[in-house]
């Protein structure tokens, strides 16, 4: 209980410096008002934009942003290497999000013993879940589609919650970053249907899986529907995510800023109300629902393309 | 187009190797380890269920032997016991028809005594009674019996008091 406390305590003091001390608010959120933004926060919105990654809108400073400060020597004019790393900054903060992950991850792996440590009993419990989840929707040949989906699952929540760690940065609220991730279960979910259908059968799904005579006429109509809807399918996952994380960032840094504006009149700098704590808690629970509708989406995706479900559905429409 | 979206194909391709790499790597290290321990803690559970289970029939097989044996022990424990009971009053009648034996020989025995010491004691008395009569005559007329005459007139004269008083 002391230690949660006292966790607590640092947090919501980094927080509550943080608020005010992110110098790179964007203009457009802090409304040209950022009370004690360094002369970073001077640059100007447009060129921001370009260069954030495809981030788009402010997003408070984080570690890539003042490296490339750095990097730029205190100009406001961008050098090559600034101006590179602030491009692949979602990509850094995936990569950092993904070491951290395979640490911990291989770390408990590793040491894995029969009288389990609470780290251990986390991490099982989630392996555990996951793959009883993935075994509800798939069937008992989740197991070998569970490292992938086990794997996305845990990289979009790590990403989702990094946006909300001080001078960190979700890389899930970049679409980029969502599009390839989409892009990669696209990929699966169909090498998945080729191996279990082959290619007739695979063919013969898209096509709307036909038996009867009047549904072999619709073909050449459901056909184009269906490979437009495995197309459909990648692309509402990632603007789901991205939408959402964004979104949470965008609602954190504005409150932030909120924050930092209320307490301008007493002029002490790295000081900020820290107002936007409760957006905080809730982004928490949306990265941690966001990670799991994705996941969840990504695994029915997977099981339709199961040769078993076919046959249930078309049991099932046979039984209506 | 795509710029005007936001969308940049190196970051893609980025993010997509790397995120591959990831699931890679950590499907060997992480996932099918973890994945293997817990099946295999799994199975041991289910193995040791299953044990506990077999362990546990034995065990009601067991109780149902040992019950059926318990109540052999005990029907047998009873018979012997009712043996022991009727042996044990056959020895004690046994030992009360001997003692009761025994003790109709000794009375037997003592009146058989009886008689004869009643006996002994009657001769004694008659002849104390005739010397002591003899005695009497002797000194009355003053002179000496014969000894064997005078006794055979006293027994017979005792003899037939005892005939009076029989009769």
């Amino acid at each position: 209980m002391r230690r949660s406390t006292t966790l607590l305590l640092v947090v919501a003091g980094l927080c509550l410096g943080v608020g005010a001390a992110w110098p790179e608010f964007s203009a457009a959120s802090a409304a040209g008002d950022a009370p004690h933004a360094a002369p970073a926060a001077a640059e100007e919105p447009g060129a921001e934009a370009a260069h954030d990654g495809g981030h788009g809108g402010g997003h408070p400073a984080t570690l890539v942003s003042i490296v490339a400060a750095l990097l730029r020597g205190g100009g406001h004019a961008d050098t090559k290497a600034s101006a590179g790393l602030m491009r692949f900054q979602a990509q850094v903060f995936a990569a950092i999000a993904s070491a951290l992950l395979i640490w911990l991850l291989s770390s408990v792996a590793r040491r894995r013993t029969e009288h389990p440590s609470r780290l251990q009993m986390a991490v099982e419990l989630v392996f555990d879940g996951l793959y009883n989840l993935f075994r509800s929707v798939i069937g008992p040949s989740a197991r070998r589609y569970t490292p992938y989906l086990g794997t996305l699952f845990l990289f979009i929540l790590f990403n989702n919650l990094m946006g909300l760690v001080p001078f960190m940065f979700a890389a899930t609220s970049v679409l980029n970053t969502t599009l390839a991730l989409a892009i990669c279960t696209f990929f699966y979910v169909q090498s998945i249907a080729l191996r279990e259908n082959g290619l007739l059968g695979y063919l013969h799904h898209l096509a709307g899986s036909p038996r009867s005579g009047l549904e072999w006429g619709f073909v050449p109509l459901m056909f184009p529907l269906h490979v437009l809807g495995e197309f459909i399918k990648p692309m509402s996952l990632s603007l789901r995510l991205y939408g959402n994380i964004f979104g949470e960032e965008t609602l954190t840094a504005t409150f932030i800023v909120l924050g930092a504006g209320l307490l301008a009149w007493c002029h002490v700098p790295w000081v900020g109300l820290p107002i936007q704590f409760p957006i905080m808690f809730l982004g928490m629970l949306t990265s941690t629902i966001q990670a799991l509708v994705f996941t969840l989406l990504s695994t029915v995706y997977i099981a339709l393309m199961l040769p078993h479900h076919d046959e249930g559905r078309g049991a099932a429409a046979h039984a209506h | 187009m795509l710029e005007a979206l936001g969308i940049d194909l190196a970051q893609i391709l980025t993010t997509w190797a790397g995120f591959l790499i990831v699931v890679l790597i950590l499907r060997k290290t992480a996932w099918k380890p973890l994945l293997d321990f817990l099946d295999a803690r799994r199975e041991k559970i289910r193995k040791d269920y299953a044990d506990a289970e077999h362990a546990l029939s034995d065990a009601e097989a067991l109780k149902g032997d040992f019950a059926h044996k318990l109540a052999d022990i005990k029907a047998i424990e009873r018979e012997r016991v009712q043996e022991a009971v009727k042996r044990g009053e056959q020895f004690a009648d046994g030992i009360v028809a001997e003692a009761r034996a025994k003790a109709e020989v000794a009375l037997e025995k003592a009146k058989a005594d009886i008689d004869i010491e009643a006996e002994k004691a009657q001769i004694q008395l008659r002849a104390d009674v005739v010397d002591m009569t003899i005695a009497v005559a002797e000194k009355l007329i003053g002179e000496r019996l014969d000894d064997e005459k005078h006794r055979a007139l006293i027994r017979q004269y005792i003899e037939s008091l005892g005939r009076v008083s029989h009769a």
